[in-house]
């Protein structure tokens, strides 16, 4: 009867959310709160003296699945006889799961030292049986990557698709007065510094297997392009044309480099290969043409262009053939970022004035406004599996960063200086 | 059953420590035919990039005041309306002195440094200010100024004049403005 309760009571919100947006469409890809699988964590042992760590690797596990959007965190009751440490029964996982619980966690912890030890198992509450178990050993100050990786395997197990917990996000911010890169774990924690001299370091873009980033930089005096390798810190020009170099993304295979340069006046849209070589100009128009992004086949590139009059999204296959015009929507349309499903295209659109996160299907069918509130949203970047954007955002500040889901609910606030922090990208 | 289950455990689990104090192998334990726990060394990605601390090179980085002498005050900023790099009245004034100091200073050389508000999307605002800037360029050459005195770099909206989110503010951040270099 509950239920009947709460499905009822959904379905009226979800009626609600429908009326407000009008003739908007949600792209739904994400699961909705009822599809979830419950899982809730059973118990963390910890030597005595190690029982702070246990709320921790609590709370972060926590995190990183319900951010999973494939379970649904529940807190199944306390089972005393589960303090003993030894790892637990069929019987007692029955026990535990006596409401409705479908995944139960259980994890042993110790700390010895530098280094650290968590073994995490998952058992299905039905039938107590384990369905997977692994034992992380790493070193003490990497525990939250231990614990990312812990999710990343379970929604591995019940998805057949890594999560996206271990990830990382690198964002420009004027924290120091310039304009810097810094890189933080997906979840807005372990925010390091990763440029440092003082000029303007802005839109950095991954290379597709996260070992290098490449971004423009003022750092020679005029706005070039340059790349990061990000194992041995060695940074390389990759494009210097005269005028501005701005707007790099690195093709799917990695072997393109599409950007914009001011080379021959108005800004257009260019491509080199993967060593700044084999320069091709793509737009061939007396407008502006920037901000371009590969689709996940690399056949196609959606881009912002003000050819029309007002910006606007606009596609072209990688050649630079058959432009056609994406958005018709609103007179202030750009930065676009692809989906890496290929299914959506994100970008900043403006409605009544304000900048806001939008997405619309490649076909121009499927329209939606993922945000709305105070203040305006911008440069909108996807995780690697297509089921969050995060975007900047000046609601609260003078710019942070935001995570939300592909459909514009759970927004969650990452980072908090309101240093302007802005153009992140999600590492694959 | 269950004991005898839980003692297997125990043993398994016991030469599983043994092994892995020994030092190495991938599976550990054997739980019910099926899942095992595997064993996994965590290392984060490797970070090798050491944030430089060498000196700018950028010589407006060093404040826009540097040169508020004579020069500045010959050479005003021009302002343009939102999203928009056409040459307003005011503007025209402004660049008509900023051609006739040029015009008597025919040794100076010159930067034009387009620039947006914050209302708008970071690299759109790149292009904008390029093209404020080249606006600028155009209208100086077209009253005798010689082009190749004349370079333009745009800031976007990465180096606001004035700081606040307010309208009056915005209006004095959507300008060119010239530095001698």
């Amino acid at each position: 009867m509950r239920w009947l309760g709460r499905l009822l009571f959904l379905a009226l919100v979800w009626a609600d959310v429908r009326a407000s947006e009008g003739a908007e469409v949600f792209l739904g890809v994400t699961r909705s709160e009822v599809f979830r699988i419950p899982l809730g964590i059973l118990y963390v042992v910890t030597p005595p003296d190690q029982a702070k760590y246990s709320s921790e690797i609590r709370t972060v596990l926590e995190g990183d699945l319900r951010r999973s959007q494939v379970f649904r965190v529940i807190h199944p009751p306390l089972v005393p006889e589960l303090a003993g440490g030894e790892t637990p029964s069929a019987e007692l996982i029955k026990k535990a799961g006596r409401q409705d619980l479908q995944a139960a966690v259980w994890i042993s912890f110790a700390q010895k030292g530098e280094e650290l030890m968590l073994e995490g198992r998952v058992y299905d509450g039905k039938t107590g049986q384990m369905v997977m178990g692994k034992r992380y050993m790493g070193q003490a100050q990497h525990l939250r990557t231990v614990i990312h990786r812990f999710s990343d395997d379970i929604v591995f197990q019940y998805t057949g698709e890594r999560g996206v917990a271990e990830t990382r996000v690198v964002f420009s911010s004027s924290l120091t007065g310039s304009k810097e890169l810094y890189l933080m774990d997906y979840d807005g924690y372990n925010v390091r510094k990763i440029t440092g001299d003082r000029s303007l370091n802005l839109s950095p873009k991954w290379s597709p297997d996260g070992n290098w980033i490449t971004y423009t930089s003022y750092r020679g005096g005029t706005p070039a392009i340059y790349t990061l390798d990000m194992a041995t810190g060695r940074l390389s020009k990759t494009v210097g044309l005269p005028g501005l170099n701005i707007s790099p993304a690195w093709s799917p295979s990695g072997g393109e480099l599409a950007f914009a340069s001011s080379r021959d006046g108005p800004t257009q849209i260019y491509r080199v290969d993967r060593e700044g070589k084999a320069l091709r100009r793509l737009t061939l128009d007396q407008s502006d043409n920037l901000s371009p992004t590969w689709s996940p086949t690399g056949a196609e590139i959606a881009f912002t262009s003000n050819r029309g009059g007002s910006p606007q999204i606009y596609m072209m296959n990688a050649a630079g053939t058959n432009v056609r015009r994406l958005t018709f929507s609103g007179d202030y349309n750009t930065s676009p970022s692809w989906s890496p499903k290929g299914v959506s295209i994100a970008y900043t659109c403006r409605v009544d004035g304000r900048l806001r996160i939008c997405a619309i299907s490649p076909d121009g069918a499927t329209l939606a406004r993922l945000t709305d509130g105070p203040g305006e949203d911008e440069s909108p970047a996807w995780s690697p599996d297509g089921k969050h954007l995060i975007f900047s955002s000046t609601r609260l500040s003078r710019g942070d960063l935001f995570m939300m889901n592909a459909d514009g609910t759970e927004m969650e606030r990452l980072t908090f200086s309101g240093a302007k922090n802005n153009s992140p990208a999600w590492s694959p | 059953m269950r004991n005898r289950n839980q003692s297997f455990l125990l043993v398994i689990g016991g030469i599983g420590i043994a092994l892995l104090l020994s030092g190495c192998p991938k599976k550990v334990e054997t739980v019910r035919g099926t899942a095992t726990v595997q064993e996994e060394k965590v290392t984060p990605p490797a970070e090798g990039m050491q944030p430089e601390s060498a000196p700018m090179v950028e010589e407006t980085l060093v404040g826009r005041d540097a040169d508020a002498s004579s020069i500045a005050k010959s050479l005003g900023d021009a302002y343009f309306d939102y999203d928009r790099y056409t040459i307003r009245d005011d503007a025209r004034a402004t660049l008509e002195n900023n051609a006739h100091w040029l015009n008597g200073n025919p040794k100076a050389r010159v930067k034009i440094e387009g620039h947006a508000d914050e209302r708008g999307t970071s690299e759109y605002n790149l292009a904008l200010g390029e093209r404020r800037a080249q606006s600028a360029k155009r209208f100086l050459t077209a009253l005798g100024v010689d082009g190749s005195r004349l370079s333009t770099i745009s800031y976007g909206e990465e180096r606001p004049a004035c700081a606040d989110m307010i309208e009056g503010c915005y209006a004095k951040n959507r300008r060119v403005h010239f530095t001698i270099q």
